[in-house]
This record gives structure tokens, C-alpha cells and sequence, in this order.
């Protein structure tokens, strides 16, 4: 992976961070992403990626993101290490 | 006075109700078939005041069903003040919801709840800062413990304040900006949350203590429940037969018809009870959405999603509760997929068949022939849930779920939680259930009350020629027909007919009658939960499914039987 690459949240790493960039998909979707302060701009944190669905840490709360969902959530993937 | 609650979810709206009115509210549905409405009255100061707790939304958009009856409520009824219930650990977001609300122009109080909460992590609001910013008044409350509500009822009193706030840009964007200048994030210290998830969703850990926990659930739910099912059973059973017993027709279906299809039903009465307290202690302590991380993985191989876990484990003991405990997944395919598909999961009810065949025809393999009826349904169980969600229920399932901090669950919640779940069981699994023993008194009592020369006699004779290729004699069929009611009775229907059943069934029949035992439909009782869960169309799919599959495959298992 590149630095500052923009990948699906999916794709990051246990671990990686990353800042959401965009939300691509239904009207639903986005906006649930939204309302729970998934928004372009914050700082997002992996915290288990084991092939299910993802856990993260957005604005100091944690998140269980079905894989569909977390497909649909842009993020600027910075590169720890 | 009407005043209206509202308020993301998880932001302990409900303990504020309760605080609020001393308990004294009805709850309006069940949430997940319906929408959850709850009314309180209280009086406050001699104040007659009702109080009106709208479902946990985070949003106005309407895209969900809560949402549209939140909005509706605000737009039709208009109250006279709202109550916007804010999570104080995570303001910003909650703000969203609150900036929504300035639009209905109806007075309002901003209530920050769990303030203990927060500070415990460190976030320290100013309150008297974003009350200006708001133009309402702000009330910092810990509800579960009573902190703040004398305050809160004060300012109710003086009826709140319509908000007026600059929207700038849009309502993110604003709602960042008011929470950077009211919200104060100190040095965290460590919380217990951050150890116990360390441990609770450790990678190798993680699962084992899962597993642990639902064998803790288990033993609730179905041994330390014993004692009173037991009661009940015996009860009812001196009951129905002392009725029964009384000459004459009327006190015959009184007593083997009604008593005994009372009985039925209030059997699993402390089963279901006991797994709910178990359930509810789950979700209240926060729990849950751990679980349904770690078990997504595997899941989703078969179309589910971690939230079917715990649905399926439960339906080893039975399927009932375990059908209802599908209420919690949010995705609807999801949902009808696992809920469907949870009759295969073999319930305690099927043990006695297996039992009597396995020790009848294999005595030397008795225990690994009944392992592996339970883990042939668990196969078929997941089979079908992917195929239901690659043809009948497809759609990716998109999920996301808050990870609260842990809790101690406060035993009223628990309760409340309980009771209206288990009502909701009582009043529909209960009218389907006693429908139906009375149809069983009749066919089973005329016209005489000779089982073979009744009409379920009659109609097992009948229907014989249907189970003609798995080679079965009328009592099998017989005993089949009434194992509908529950699976037990399959066993017992035997042994009132006296069928010497080792005389007249080969070893390769007799494995095929337990695979169709295990298979070939949902009893009585969790087709009326399927029903009122899922409705008409899909009980009755359950049953014409489940039925071909149940032939089909004792068929084969017969076939490759007897060829071995």
C-alpha cells in the first residue's frame, strides 16, 4: 500500500489509520454513517480486521462496521511504521 | 402537558422515563416487529404531565421507520416541549439530531445525560456555554442514579425555550464548532471498557470466552430452569387429568383439550423467561455488539451476519425464545434467513426420539449417532440460510453497531425487559397453541376414543402411502402427525399405541425416521412464533421447506442405508 492512498476502509489493516475522505453508496447508508459521526475530515482508527466485520475508533467511540458497509466508507490510509 | 423524548440510542433515555415517572409507564409495542412508542404519566408539582418516549433515532431523514414516527409525532402532535437526551460523552455527534430539532420551532430542554460517564473518561462539558449557543436550557443528569432529575422537573416546569441557533455551512460542520467550544477532553485515564474489550475481543481469547458465556446462558436458560418447568408440567398434568377424569364430554375437551394445550404452552414459560433475563443482562451490560464482532467472521460464510449467533445456539434448547431472539438483527434478510432456518437447530424436545431409536437399533453407537443428528442439523441450518440469502433474501446485509462502555445492568431494566418480552410471548404463541389442542382433542377423541380407529388414526392410515418409499407402518406416520404439536409427543404417541418397533422397522427405516424427526417441521409452537415474527407467508414457507427437505433427505439417508 502507498502512502496517503484512498482505499475502502476495508482494506485497512489492524492497527492502521486513516481520515475518511468520502462515503459512497445509497442515500441510507450515508446517511446512517453520518448520523453516527462518520463524516469526511475525522480520524479513524482499525482495531481488529480479521476477515469479518471491522472494528474502528471514530471520535472516541468504537464501532462494529459490517464489511458491505465499511466497502463504502473512502479513507485516506496513512501508514504507520 | 405533553412532552416528547428524544434522543439518539444508548443515551439512557428510558432510565430517564423511569426516573422521570417513578416507572409508572406502558410500553406501546414490541421494538423490532413494531415501532416502540412508550407513554408515562407523572404529575409533577400537582402537574399532570405526559410523557412521550419516542424511539432512539440518530437522525430526522426518515430513511428508517423509527425515524418517520419520530418526525410524525413532532410534525402532528406537536408537544409542548421536547426533551433532546444527549449522551454527554459524545456531544458532537448528538448535536446533529439536536441541530435537526431547531427546525419544529417547539420549546426545548437539552439534557446530558450519563455526565458520570464522561467524566470518568475525562470530557468535561460546559454547560452553561452551550446553553447560550442553544438558547435553551441544559441539565446535566445521571438518570440510573437519580443525579439532576429535581432540576430537570424544575426546568420543566418552566417550560423550555424554543432553540435558536446559526446554522454555518451545514449541521456537521456546525455541531464541530459548537463542540469545540463547550467540550474539554482531559488526560484519559484508563477505563475499565478499554481492559475488559482487550480481553473480551482478544484474538485467540476472545471466542472461547463467548463460548463460555452462552454455556452460562445455556445452563440458565434450560437447567436452572428445571424445578419450575417440572412444577408446571406436573400441575397441569394431575389437573387435566383430575377434569378429565369427571364424566362427561364437556369436561373431557376442558381437560385434555384446553388444560392440557395450556399446559403446553406455559411449560416453556420458564425457559423463555430465564433466557431473557440471561439476553437482557447481555445487551444491558454492552455485551452483545462484542459478540457479534468476533462471530462474524464465521457467519457471514453463510450469508448471516455475527448477529445470528446467538439465535441459533439458543435453538438447542428451543426453538421458541431462540426465534424471538432474532428481533435484534437490524437487517430484515437477515433476520427472516435466521430465523428460518433455526427449526433445524435439533431442540431438547427431539432428544427422547433419538434416544429411544439410537438405543433400539444402534445400542453400540447410541451416543455417536446422536452427536451427529445434531450436527447433521446444524448443516443443513447453515446450507440453507445461504441458499436463502443467494436466491430467496439476497442483498448484501449492511450493518453498524455502537460498541457502548460496559454497564452493570440495573435490575428494573432487566425486568421491564424481560416481562414485555415474554408477555408478547404469552398473548400470540398462546391463542395459536390453544386453537390447536383443541382440534387434537377432537381428531384424537372421535369418533371413538380408540386412538387407532379415531380419525387421527384414520388420517395416519391415510396418509401411510406418503412415507411408503421410506418404508414406514401407519404408527410411524401416526406419530409424525402428532409430533407437530411438539416434538415430544412423537415418543409418546408410540408408546400409547404400544408399537413393538424393533419387530417392524429395519435399522436403515429407523435412521431415516430420526433424520426426518430432526428435519421435517417447526412444532406448533414455533410455527406461531415464526408467524407472529415473520408472518403468514414465511410460516408457511417454513413448513412446505423444511418438509421437502425432511423427505428428500430421509429418502436418500434410507436408500444409502440399506445399500450399506
Amino acid at each position: 500500500m502507498s502512502l496517503n492512498s484512498k482505499v475502502p476502509l476495508i482494506m485497512l489493516r489492524e492497527g492502521d489509520e486513516g481520515v475518511v475522505v468520502d462515503i459512497i453508496g445509497g442515500r441510507g447508508a450515508v446517511s446512517k454513517l453520518l448520523a453516527l459521526g462518520i463524516v469526511p475530515g475525522k480520524k479513524v482508527k482499525v482495531l481488529g480486521n480479521r476477515g469479518g466485520a471491522i472494528l474502528i475508533s471514530i471520535n472516541g467511540s468504537k464501532f462494529v462496521v459490517g464489511r458491505g458497509l465499511a466497502m463504502k466508507v473512502i479513507v485516506h490510509a496513512k501508514q504507520k511504521n | 402537558m405533553k412532552i416528547a423524548m428524544i434522543g439518539n440510542p444508548n443515551v439512557g433515555k428510558t432510565a430517564l422515563l423511569n426516573a422521570l415517572t417513578g416507572g409508572n409507564f406502558e410500553v406501546g409495542n414490541f421494538p423490532g416487529t413494531t415501532v416502540e412508542k412508550k407513554e408515562g404519566k407523572a404529575k409533577i408539582d400537582g402537574k399532570e404531565i405526559l410523557f412521550v418516549d419516542l424511539p432512539g433515532i440518530y437522525s430526522l431523514e426518515a430513511h428508517s421507520l423509527d425515524e418517520k414516527v419520530a418526525k410524525d409525532f413532532l410534525t402532528k402532535e406537536r408537544p409542548d416541549l421536547i426533551l433532546n437526551i444527549v449522551n454527554a460523552s459524545n456531544l458532537e455527534r448528538n448535536l446533529y439530531l439536536t441541530l435537526q430539532l431547531v427546525d419544529f420551532k417547539i420549546p426545548m430542554i437539552l439534557v446530558l445525560n450519563m455526565i458520570d460517564e464522561a467524566e470518568k473518561r475525562g470530557i468535561r462539558i460546559d454547560a452553561e456555554r452551550l446553553s447560550k449557543i442553544l438558547g435553551i436550557p441544559v441539565i446535566k443528569t445521571v438518570a440510573v442514579k437519580g443525579i439532576g432529575i429535581e432540576e430537570l422537573k424544575r426546568e420543566i416546569l418552566r417550560g423550555g425555550k424554543v432553540p435558536r441557533v446559526e446554522i454555518e455551512g451545514n449541521i456537521i460542520k456546525t455541531a464541530e464548532k459548537i463542540a469545540k467550544k463547550v467540550v474539554r477532553v482531559e488526560e484519559r485515564r484508563i477505563d475499565l471498557t478499554e481492559i475488559l474489550d482487550d480481553v473480551f475481543m482478544d484474538k485467540h481469547l476472545g471466542i472461547p470466552i463467548f463460548i463460555a458465556f452462552m454455556w452460562m446462558m445455556f445452563t440458565f436458560t434450560f437447567t436452572v430452569a428445571t424445578p419450575l418447568t417440572d412444577l408446571i408440567d406436573s400441575a397441569f398434568s394431575v389437573l387435566a387429568e383430575y377434569v378429565s377424569s369427571l364424566n362427561g364430554i364437556v369436561f373431557s375437551l376442558i381437560g385434555d383439550g384446553v388444560i392440557k394445550g395450556v399446559g403446553s404452552v406455559l411449560v416453556f414459560l420458564p425457559n423463555i423467561a430465564f433466557l431473557f433475563v440471561a439476553l437482557s443482562l447481555l445487551e444491558l451490560s454492552g455485551y452483545m455488539p462484542r459478540a457479534v464482532y468476533l462471530m462474524d467472521k464465521i457467519m457471514t460464510t453463510f450469508g448471516l451476519t455475527g448477529r445470528s449467533v446467538i439465535p441459533l445456539i439458543m435453538g438447542f434448547g428451543c426453538n421458541v425464545p431462540a426465534v424471538m431472539a432474532t428481533r435484534s438483527i437490524e437487517d430484515d434478510r437477515v433476520r427472516i434467513a435466521t430465523l428460518l432456518v433455526n427449526p433445524f437447530i435439533s431442540c431438547s424436545a427431539r432428544l427422547p426420539i433419538y434416544v429411544l431409536f439410537a438405543g433400539l437399533f444402534f445400542p453400540n453407537a447410541k451416543t455417536i449417532v446422536i452427536m451427529s443428528l445434531y450436527a447433521f442439523g446444524v448443516a443443513i441450518a447453515l446450507i440453507s440460510a445461504l441458499i436463502f440469502r443467494k436466491v430467496l433474501l439476497r442483498g448484501e446485509a449492511e450493518y453498524i453497531i455502537e460498541l457502548p462502555p460496559y454497564r452493570i445492568p440495573n435490575w428494573r431494566d432487566v425486568w421491564i425487559l424481560t416481562w414485555n418480552r415474554t408477555k408478547h410471548f404469552l398473548q400470540k404463541a398462546g391463542t395459536v397453541i390453544l386453537g390447536m389442542s383443541v382440534v387434537i382433542w377432537f381428531l384424537t377423541n372421535f369418533p371413538t376414543s380408540n386412538i387407532e380407529s379415531s380419525y387421527a388414526g384414520t388420517l395416519g392410515k391415510l396418509l401411510q402411502p406418503i412415507f411408503a418409499p421410506m418404508g414406514w407402518d401407519w404408527q410411524f406416520v401416526l406419530a409424525i402427525l402428532m409430533g407437530a404439536v411438539a416434538k415430544e409427543v412423537v415418543v409418546e404417541t408410540l408408546s400409547i399405541l404400544n408399537t413393538p418397533i424393533s419387530q417392524i422397522m429395519t435399522t436403515s427405516q429407523a435412521l431415516a425416521f430420526m433424520v426426518f424427526s430432526l428435519l421435517y417441521m417447526p412444532c406448533i409452537a414455533t410455527l406461531a412464533t415464526i408467524k407472529a415474527e415473520a408472518g403468514w407467508k414465511w410460516s408457511i414457507f417454513a413448513v412446505i421447506y423444511s418438509f421437502t427437505v425432511a423427505y428428500f433427505v430421509a429418502f436418500v439417508v434410507e436408500v444409502i442405508a440399506r445399500l450399506i
